[in-house]
């Protein structure tokens, strides 16, 4: 059963110079206990698209589709009805724990807050609950790191205490943007086994927005592969790992050596060019510019997500075939 | 086909700010609020400039038919209490307000850019200098500006040199962090690596690139000064009378402020609108220099 | 960090200490000494030596230095060479007016300046940013005697309201003193709000688009709550700093506040004592302002510590 459901999200970022199209027609679904990962370059738009879905991107965004949680489109619900969603039933972790904490109220006043915005609770029942909230995302002398301030800890200490603020309102579906990316790569580990252990214990649906392929191969149970604001390929993670179909899904793929070992950060060293920035939506494929057997056919219609031979979805005229073998 | 092809990913990342001193003053210009700025500083300073010959009536001449007289065809903006033209006198205390405030800045930033590279570069001497400065801050700008003016005497020269003494130490604040800041940057390692002496590499790299935030603090120094000339001539410590001058007309005018309010009001709104408009500039300068103002 | 905050003390008074060297050979320097100041240009050249053999002139200039400190660390500064009357005292009887109407324009200050600035960030872009930020940049451009003489102009003699000058003790009729303080105290106030206004809007900005600030609605806050406990909260360090910086301004402005409304505070004092030549009571009043001033400076500098558990409590992360 899908938690969370987006169907043809678009966000349109007015700018100095003219608006961007940071996300087209974006649609994928996560299930209960089910981890998505969403993984593309920096600049695809996966970030402001899950921000989007509560109200938090940027200020002036125009956000258009359908996001459908609990039998109801979030995107025309009120601001005050978003917010009782916020916290209670969706959350986020954010890439950099140091500068997504208050700097200036101890740590466990900030998880507190969100105590008392969702649930009635009294003082001291908030305190012994923050207690047991960090014991259960692994800080130890929970009591007394409470008291700290984001300065005190360290920056795996931090992201942990965004967890634990995450989870303390059991919400059904995290979204977490990046939530290793500032960390060091021991810690990174820590962090996912946390992560995947939280998904267990409370079966909730995670949401992972990823640059690196390796945390993908992690801890994913699906992903979505997007490029300029479009979902290019969808799968399951053994089905993506083994045969992917679109060839820059191949092109991030090459940049980890082998499949289900972080040995290093996915970096698209095998695709030349860049992504590129979207004014409107445009009826042909965007990676075409960058792609070895791009046609005519490419440049003069969108291609569709279909059935690829190897089990996935894509959005490519002229998908990969064999399975992948790490080139 | 719409498929912009940046060079970057995001497009605010691709277009980075030049910080040069022209390109600041350019995109200055750009903004409703800054050119209006500039506009209405240049024709107010003007008119003072050219007081001389824009003018009706010498500025001491008196009318003693109409004392205290309020606008009319004859005198636009009233006379006063020896049927002196308003006008007139307005026009030359631009005049004189104007080239205070400037000859003040201009003191200023002469004393306080090499001071403030001085300390910035030598960290040695930077422990004296700051510590002169803190002392110079000690006291409240005007208070220190009065007191000058009282050792000094009241003239328009001695006011433009209290009030030049009070705004160094901005000068040498600002361009120490900017040297401190510079400094570190690679060139500056590398021109310092390649063996230059330290007055080539404070005069040749570091300076050229504090300019636009030079810019800006004379910017915000002038209409200080404008403002701080007003009112130790208003005090008594400023230009010295006949010469016409705006805060010693808005002293004047407090003794017949319940008969003659044109004695107060004109002299006033010249004063606002050229530090307004100053102010208007200097901010859109700001803004250009650095457009989310966080340096501040 | 009691080592830091001793630092800073003890910079202060050095600081205090030089400013006083500063006031003592500036008063040197003014030009005549108390006896001419006393008697005239044209008095008896015996009469002028005796008296500067009374107030010690022809000792070496060391030497008097060292005198005047030492009574000065006792709290002795002199007597006015105008009055008679001794330097500690008048300012005594002056500095409460000055610090009523200072406290009161600080206190108009803040409110507006708060809460404008907040309504201006919170609104970016929006009309209601732009007039108060083109209110704030206007105000600033007015210089504060000329505010005061309109003020006077409209409310005491067109729409005749309030009085124009004076000044009644609290002690004598609060009513009175509030009365005649309206005015100058708006006048100074409403400056210094422009200050602070433009200061709270640009960290409000700041703060505002700060990480954590996503973070506390993604935790489903009110705005409100987003906006006053969050954001606020760490814009006011920033607030505080300038605003401690600028304190300078409050005091100018309120010299010639005093001024143009005829209150006999520290402004006033000042003003009439270098018209006078009293020059112990120039020495004295800006001694008095100084260290004022710097104590002044020293307060915002540890309640800027107080504010920050950064600083407070020191020791960055084991990362």
């Amino acid at each position: 059963m899908n938690v969370l459901d987006v169907r043809d999200l678009s966000v349109e970022i007015p700018t100095e110079t003219g608006h961007v199209l940071a996300v087209d027609g974006l649609s994928y679904s996560v299930g209960e206990s089910e981890i998505l990962a969403i993984v593309g370059e920096s600049g695809c738009g996966k970030s402001v698209g899950v921000l989007s879905l509560l109200g938090l991107g940027p200020e002036h965004a125009r956000v258009t589709g359908e996001v459908n949680y609990a039998g109801q489109n979030l995107l025309t619900r009120k601001p005050d009805a978003l917010r009782r969603v916020r916290g209670q039933d969706i959350a986020y972790i954010f890439q950099d724990p140091m500068t997504a904490l208050n700097p200036l109220m101890p740590v466990g006043k900030q998880v507190e807050e969100v105590l008392a915005q969702h649930a009635s609770m009294s003082r001291a029942e908030r305190r012994a609950r923050v207690v047991e909230l960090f014991e259960l995302v692994g800080i130890p002398a929970a009591a007394e790191r409470a008291r700290a301030y984001p300065h005190q800890l360290s920056g795996g200490m931090r992201q942990r205490v965004m967890i634990s603020m995450a989870i303390a309102c059991g919400p059904r579906v995290l979204i977490a943007d990046e939530p290793t990316t500032a960390l060091d790569v021991t810690v990174q580990a820590a962090i996912l086994e946390i992560l995947k252990d939280l998904r267990d214990k409370l079966g909730m649906a995670i949401v992972l927005i990823t640059h690196d392929m390796g945390v993908v191969a992690d801890i994913a149970d699906r992903v979505v592969v997007m490029y300029a604001g479009r979902a290019i390929e969808e799968g399951g993670i053994e089905q993506v790992f083994r045969r992917p179909a679109h060839p820059y899904t191949r092109g991030l793929l090459s940049a980890v050596p082998v499949p289900g070992q972080r040995a290093a950060r996915a970096r698209l060293r095998g695709i030349p060019g860049t992504v590129p920035v979207i004014a409107e939506s445009v009826d042909a494929c965007t990676f075409a510019d960058r792609c070895g057997r791009a046609d005519e056919a490419c440049r003069s219609g969108r291609p569709p997500l279909a059935e690829a031979a190897g089990g996935t979805r894509v959005a490519c005229r002229h998908p990969e075939t064999k399975e992948s073998n790490g080139e | 086909m719409t498929v912009t092809t940046a060079g970057t990913a995001r497009p605010a990342r691709s277009r980075a700010r030049s910080t040069g001193a022209l390109a600041v003053f350019r995109r200055a210009l750009r903004s409703p609020a800054g050119l209006a700025g500039f506009v209405i500083a240049v024709v107010v300073v003007a008119a003072g400039l050219l007081a001389p010959w824009l003018s009706p009536m010498a500025p001491e001449a008196t009318d003693y038919a109409n004392p205290l007289s309020g606008p009319s065809g004859l005198h636009l903006l009233g006379t006063d209490e020896l049927g002196r033209d308003q006008l007139s006198r307005v026009l030359y205390g631009i005049n004189a307000s104007v080239l205070v405030g400037l000859a003040s800045v201009v003191l200023a930033a002469l004393v306080g850019v090499p001071l403030g590279l001085v300390a910035g570069y030598f960290p040695k001497v930077d422990r004296v200098i700051s510590q002169l400065v803190d002392v110079m801050l000690a006291f409240p700008n005007l208070i220190l500006a009065v007191g000058l003016a009282a050792i000094l005497g009241p003239s328009a020269m001695n006011a433009a040199i209290a009030l030049a003494v009070g705004a160094v130490p901005g000068f040498v604040r600002l361009i120490r962090g900017e040297v401190l800041r510079l400094r570190g940057l690679d060139f500056v390692s590398s021109a310092i690596a390649a063996g230059n002496t330290h007055t080539r590499i404070l005069w040749r790299h570091i300076l050229p690139n504090a300019t636009s935030t030079l810019l800006v603090q004379i910017s915000v120094a002038i209409p200080h000064a404008i403002l701080g000339e007003a009112m130790l001539s208003f005090l008594g410590l400023g230009i010295r009378p006949p010469t016409p001058s705006l805060g010693i007309m808005l002293a004047g005018a407090q003794q017949y402020i319940e008969t003659a309010w044109w004695l107060a009001v004109f002299p006033g709104l010249a004063i606002v609108a050229l530090t307004l408009a100053f102010n208007l500039f200097g901010d859109a300068l700001r803004d250009a220099l650095d457009p989310k103002g966080r340096r501040r | 960090m009691i080592t830091a905050v001793l630092v800073r003390v003890a910079r202060a008074v050095l600081t205090l200490f030089l400013a006083v060297i500063v006031v003592f050979l500036g008063i040197r320097m003014l030009p005549g000494d108390i006896a001419v100041a006393m008697l005239g240009q044209e008095g008896n050249p015996d009469n002028l030596a005796q008296i500067r053999a009374a107030y010690g002139l022809d000792d070496p200039i060391w030497v008097q230095f060292g005198h005047y400190l030492g009574q000065v660390v006792q709290g002795n500064l002199g007597r006015s060479s105008s009055t008679g009357l001794p330097v500690a005292e008048v300012i005594g009887r002056a500095l409460p007016v000055t610090l009523e109407l200072a406290v009161l324009a600080m206190i108009v200050a803040i409110v507006i300046g708060v809460l404008f600035g907040v309504a201006a960030a919170t609104n970016q872009g929006r009309p209601a940013d732009w007039a108060v930020s083109s209110t704030a940049l206007f105000w600033l451009s007015v210089p504060s005697f000329w505010l005061g003489m309109m003020g006077i102009l409209l409310l005491s003699i067109v729409w005749p309201i309030l009085p124009a000058s004076g000044f009644i003790p609290f002690f004598e009729s609060p009513a009175d003193n509030l009365r005649h303080l309206v005015m100058p105290a708006a006048v100074l106030g409403t400056g210094f709000a422009a200050i602070i206004m433009r200061q709270t809007r640009s960290s409000m900005l700041d703060a505002l688009s700060g990480d954590y600030i996503r973070t506390a609605k993604a935790k489903g806050l009110s705005r409100s709550k987003v906006v006053f406990k969050h954001a606020l909260r760490n814009s006011l360090i920033v607030v505080i700093t300038v605003v401690g910086l600028q304190l300078g301004a409050l005091i100018s402005g309120a010299v010639i506040t005093e001024q143009v409304f005829v209150i006999p505070g520290i402004g006033k004092l000042t003003i009439d004592a270098i018209f006078m030549r009293d020059y112990p009571m120039i020495q004295g009043v800006v001694i008095v302002v100084a260290g004022a001033y710097i104590l002044i400076n020293l307060l915002t500098d540890l309640l800027y510590t107080l504010v920050d558990p950064r600083i407070r409590l020191g020791g960055g992360a084991a990362s």
